[in-house]
């Protein structure tokens, strides 16, 4: 078993990874050349973890974010960290609760978007002719809005509630990335070892499955970590207009408009805004990262 | 090159077209529901089926979809915008009243936009790797991360908290009180354009350094020129043709930022029209609004591929 799987990848190549490290390098060594290499990166890696660890286990930490207190709008204190808001809510139970709808919001709209982007990227390279011509024509359409502006669109058809806004914002990055697995597609498509394939009688699934997807790794992880950051704003942006997550939902957005009516209380604005503005620091510095390493042609922009 | 502008502009008609029927559809989408919510708000609890063929023949719901299809999209050439279903008034006159106010917004936006973009990001290539390049650069990456909404609320609550300092209300024309519509104004235009400008100002850095590397910087630096002259002259002129290509984003820009700032400074602009519209199920203002917009944004995306060629003789399309 294990012999076969060697000598199909070849027994005597040593494998490298992207920084000529040997693949069997041991990950201290690899941790440590990666936090040399993109400091920054590797900073972000840290918020993102941290975040996401928050979001997960928020609750277990902070209390509940529901529950109700006739402390009303008191400041920062040693009981409740970030103060509480205009019901006695316990804030920081509140903005960590809200981290753990944007993470979810922003995985789940990824998600979204790479399956739907994946499927009609695909097809429309596939099928070419009237197709493709018809898929892009409508993607060239939807490309020359502003992604808030269709975003807006979007929700007033799709509804409110997270679950719309998640498909609303999964819909916006899939007509982002329908072009860059078109291209992706087309350009695996062109290589001859598809051709063979082909002659020896593959089917397009079985074509699309093995040789094109594996392919589309690279510039997809790109993109996707670009635009984790861009999800957690246009989610804020959507429930701060009142067009996104409806109450009782902490979102990060919502919970900035509220603050706009107690503005005599600064610390309701200032700590979603905060937790909002680290978290897409974190995505955006990882996003960063993973293109230098994946996309050495645009290194130091 | 005469071709390509030939094909692409017969392509426009019927992008447009893609266009409205792409709005229509969606927004035939909601009807069902935005009726539900009058007859809610109408008739609490004793709506029944007959008030609500009545309200859907009011709004002129109960045709065929294609009829109604035809009917606005005839209305709209002719320039009947139709009526707001919220006010009753006419969608047209909105425009006319509200699209200088963005108009005035959009061109301070960029005001502040391009030069901030451009001159940091020229800057910041010109001293890689040095204290001003690394600050630079940190500040860009924290304002990408800053919600634009957040900073809006900060600069109204802030100054306010502090020395109760607040803007003039309400908002009045340029043209009425240039000085106090400007002091309402620069703010917001700031906030729409920070975000942008750090968008910008990363392609530019990139750019800057691509073209800095090349051999005919080198030779003007060779034959004595000052570094000014090198770099806003000879480099400068160069890395601006990529930068061509953002002109559709920056108008993009603008007009989202508008749309959240516009909301937040009560500035009775476009941007504003849309939310209050988008938050009161007004959907024939929100139709119309799609389809002058997309009109625009299409047409802007259009130019600025075209001016490639311009731009560059190098490109020959085809």
């Amino acid at each position: 078993m294990s012999t076969e799987a060697t000598s199909t990848t070849g027994a005597d190549r040593i494998e490298f990874d992207l920084y000529g490290l040997p693949v069997k390098a041991p990950w201290r060594q690899r941790a440590l050349r990666l936090l040399r290499q993109h400091p920054l990166g590797a900073f972000g890696l840290v918020i993102v973890v941290f975040v996401v660890f928050l979001a997960a286990v928020g609750p277990l930490i902070a209390g509940d974010a529901e529950t109700i207190s006739a402390e009303i709008l008191v400041g920062p204190s040693g009981e409740h960290w970030f103060g509480t808001d205009r019901l006695g809510r316990d804030y920081l139970a509140r903005v960590i609760a809200g981290a753990r709808l944007s993470m979810s919001l922003a995985l789940g709209a990824m998600a979204i978007g790479v399956g739907v982007a994946l499927v009609l990227g695909m097809v429309s390279a596939y099928a070419k002719g009237a197709v493709d011509l018809f898929l892009q024509r409508i993607i060239d359409m939807l490309l020359a809005f502003p992604g808030l502006v269709l975003l807006l669109l979007l929700s007033q058809v799709i509804g409110r509630g997270w679950q719309s806004v998640a498909l609303g914002m999964g819909m916006l990055f899939a007509v982002s990335m329908v072009r860059i697995v078109r291209a992706s597609t087309l350009a695996t498509l062109a290589e001859s070892y598809v051709e063979a394939a082909q002659l020896i009688g593959a089917t397009p699934y079985r074509i699309l499955w093995r040789h094109v997807l594996p392919n589309m790794g690279p510039p997809l992880l790109i993109y996707v970590t670009a635009i984790l950051g861009g999800a957690i704003l246009f989610e804020g942006a959507l429930s701060f207009l009142g067009l996104g997550v409806p109450p009782p939902d902490p979102s990060w957005g919502r919970m900035l408009t509220e603050a706009r009516t107690n503005w005599k209380h600064p610390h309701l604005s200032i700590f979603p805004g905060v937790a909002m503005t680290i978290a897409v620091l974190g995505f955006n510095l990882v996003g960063d990262s993973v293109r230098d390493i994946f996309d050495p042609r645009l290194r130091g922009g | 090159m005469r071709n390509y502008i030939f094909r692409r502009l017969m392509l426009l008609p019927i992008t447009v077209i893609l266009l409205s029927i792409f709005v229509f559809g969606m927004i035939r989408l909601v009807p069902g529901s935005v009726i539900d919510a009058r007859l809610a708000a109408g008739f609490p609890g004793t709506a029944n089926a007959d008030d609500r063929a009545k309200l859907e023949a009011h709004f002129g719901l109960d045709r065929p979809v294609h009829e109604q299809y035809i009917t606005w999209i005839g209305q709209v050439f002719t320039g009947d915008f139709g009526t707001s279903w919220l006010t009753k008034e006419d969608i047209l006159d909105n425009f006319r009243r509200r699209m200088p106010v963005t108009i005035e917004l959009l061109v301070l936006t960029l005001l502040i936009y391009i030069p901030l973009g451009i001159g940091t990001g020229v800057w910041s290539a010109v001293r890689q790797n040095r204290t001003d390049d690394y600050s630079i650069r940190f500040i860009t990456i924290l304002f990408l991360a800053i919600p634009n909404f957040w900073l809006a609320t900060l600069v109204v609550v802030v100054p306010l908290v502090l020395w109760g300092y607040a803007p003039p209300v309400p908002y009045v024309q340029l043209w009425e009180e240039p000085g106090t519509n400007l002091v309402q104004m620069v703010v917001p235009a700031a906030i729409a354009a920070l975000a942008g400008a750090a968008v910008l100002g990363r392609v530019a850095r990139s750019e800057m350094l691509e073209v800095l590397r090349q051999d005919y910087v080198r030779t003007a630096y060779a034959k004595g020129l000052s570094g000014y002259v090198v770099v806003l002259r000879h480099a400068l002129r160069n890395a601006m043709i990529p930068l061509i290509t953002l002109i559709g984003l920056v108008f993009a820009n603008g007009v989202a930022g508008a749309v959240i700032v516009e909301q937040i400074f009560a500035i009775p602009g476009m941007g504003r029209y849309l939310v209050q519209s988008l938050l009161n199920n007004d959907l024939p203002v929100v139709q119309v609004w799609m389809l002058i917009f997309g009109a625009a944004f299409i047409m802007i995306n259009l130019l600025v591929d075209l001016s490639y060629g311009m731009f560059d003789p190098r490109i020959r399309f085809q």
